[in-house]
């Protein structure tokens, strides 16, 4: 296997992911994810040893800030519960947990894209609020602030469902 | 402390583990109540379920990937006569007038890269439509070799990767309107 083989292997799956959850769209996320790594491979030269999923992340982020301006009339669509199962590692999912998904993916699809992007750095991809920041360009203050910004705007989302009692 | 830092701190803490979020919460019920519900949205979140990309969109994107680099075709050269020779083949293979297909079928290669031809509007300048599509669509791949273009009068002839051909299409088509 050579290299890019083996950086693809290990990367694509988060990526995919990622770009599929940022933009609620199949399709799109499809299309971003090529894109994304044939510019890693056009420039897997240059890449920092060690630093590739960071780098990679960076590629796959502007390509999708790049489309989303293209775009900005389209309004953003909501990848279906029943998709996502049928893409599940775990196809079992319970219907009470089908209802959470959709509205998990509800509040993530209302969150400004600065948000979402960061949102989804640190909460499914395991990056720390100063590499999350590193890779959508902003300050780690800001990036704190935008990630909780996110997460309470989830919180409201999710409270009537969470049997917690609303919120302030 | 502030409600919203302590409901910041909240997220880093849960996010990370680092910066317990303090005791505000003791004196703010419902900043405590806001604890609860973060925590458990946190978690909630990662019912949404993971999933490899589709087989076709990798496979694509890696025969397309297995073609050599630009940066590649410099190991090929003895010296700048062999890399002219290279280049001067390839335009050859790529801009031959017999390899234009019927009118909007595509060429494939077996790597997935294809040659289009696109007819333009009356009246469009060709050479103003290319400057549009590299500079808009998919410019990365205009200047390393990954994407071409050969200009005509009301016609535009590409050979690029899926994506990028897709990406053309869009683009001509919001154009038109």
């Amino acid at each position: 296997m050579g290299d890019f083989d083996a950086f693809f292997a290990a990367h694509a799956r988060p990526v995919w992911n990622y770009l599929r959850r940022l933009t609620g769209d199949e399709e799109r996320a499809a299309d971003l994810f090529q894109k994304s790594f044939l510019k890693a491979w056009t420039h897997f030269e240059t890449r920092t040893p060690g630093s590739e999923k960071a780098w990679l992340f960076t590629i796959a982020v502007n390509q999708a800030r790049d489309e989303m301006r293209r775009r900005k009339r389209d309004p953003i669509r909501l990848v279906s519960p029943e998709d996502l199962k049928g893409r599940a590692a775990d196809p079992g999912l319970p219907p009470e947990d089908r209802e959470l998904v959709r509205e998990v993916l509800r509040g993530i699809e209302s969150l400004p894209e600065h948000q979402r992007e960061l949102f989804l750095l640190v909460r499914y991809h395991g990056f720390t609020f100063a590499e999350a920041a590193a890779v959508a360009g902003v300050g780690l203050s800001a990036a704190k602030m935008a990630v909780a910004r996110a997460h309470e705007k989830l919180v409201r989302v999710l409270s009537g469902r969470l049997s917690l009692g609303t919120i302030l | 402390m502030t409600c919203d830092e302590y409901r910041e701190r909240v997220t880093v803490h849960l996010a990370d583990g680092s910066e317990a979020p303090g005791d505000h919460g003791a004196a703010c019920p419902e900043c405590a109540r806001y604890a609860d519900h973060a925590r458990a949205a946190w978690e909630a979140a990662g019912a949404v379920p993971d999933g490899p990309p589709p087989p076709e969109v990798s496979n694509d994107l890696l025969r397309l990937c297995r073609r050599p680099r630009r940066t590649d075709l410099t190991l090929l050269r003895p010296g700048s006569v062999a890399a002219a020779a290279v280049l001067a083949v390839a335009a050859i293979l790529l801009f031959w007038p017999a390899k234009a297909g019927p009118e909007g079928r595509s060429m494939m290669d077996p790597d997935g890269m294809s040659v289009e031809r696109y007819e333009l509007p009356a009246g469009a300048s060709a050479e103003a439509v290319a400057e549009e599509i590299r500079r808009l669509v998919a410019p990365e791949t205009w200047g390393e070799g990954v994407s071409a273009m050969e200009v005509g009068t009301g016609w535009l002839r590409v050979q690029a990767p899926a994506p990028v051909q897709r990406g053309i299409r869009d683009f001509l088509e919001k154009r038109s309107k």
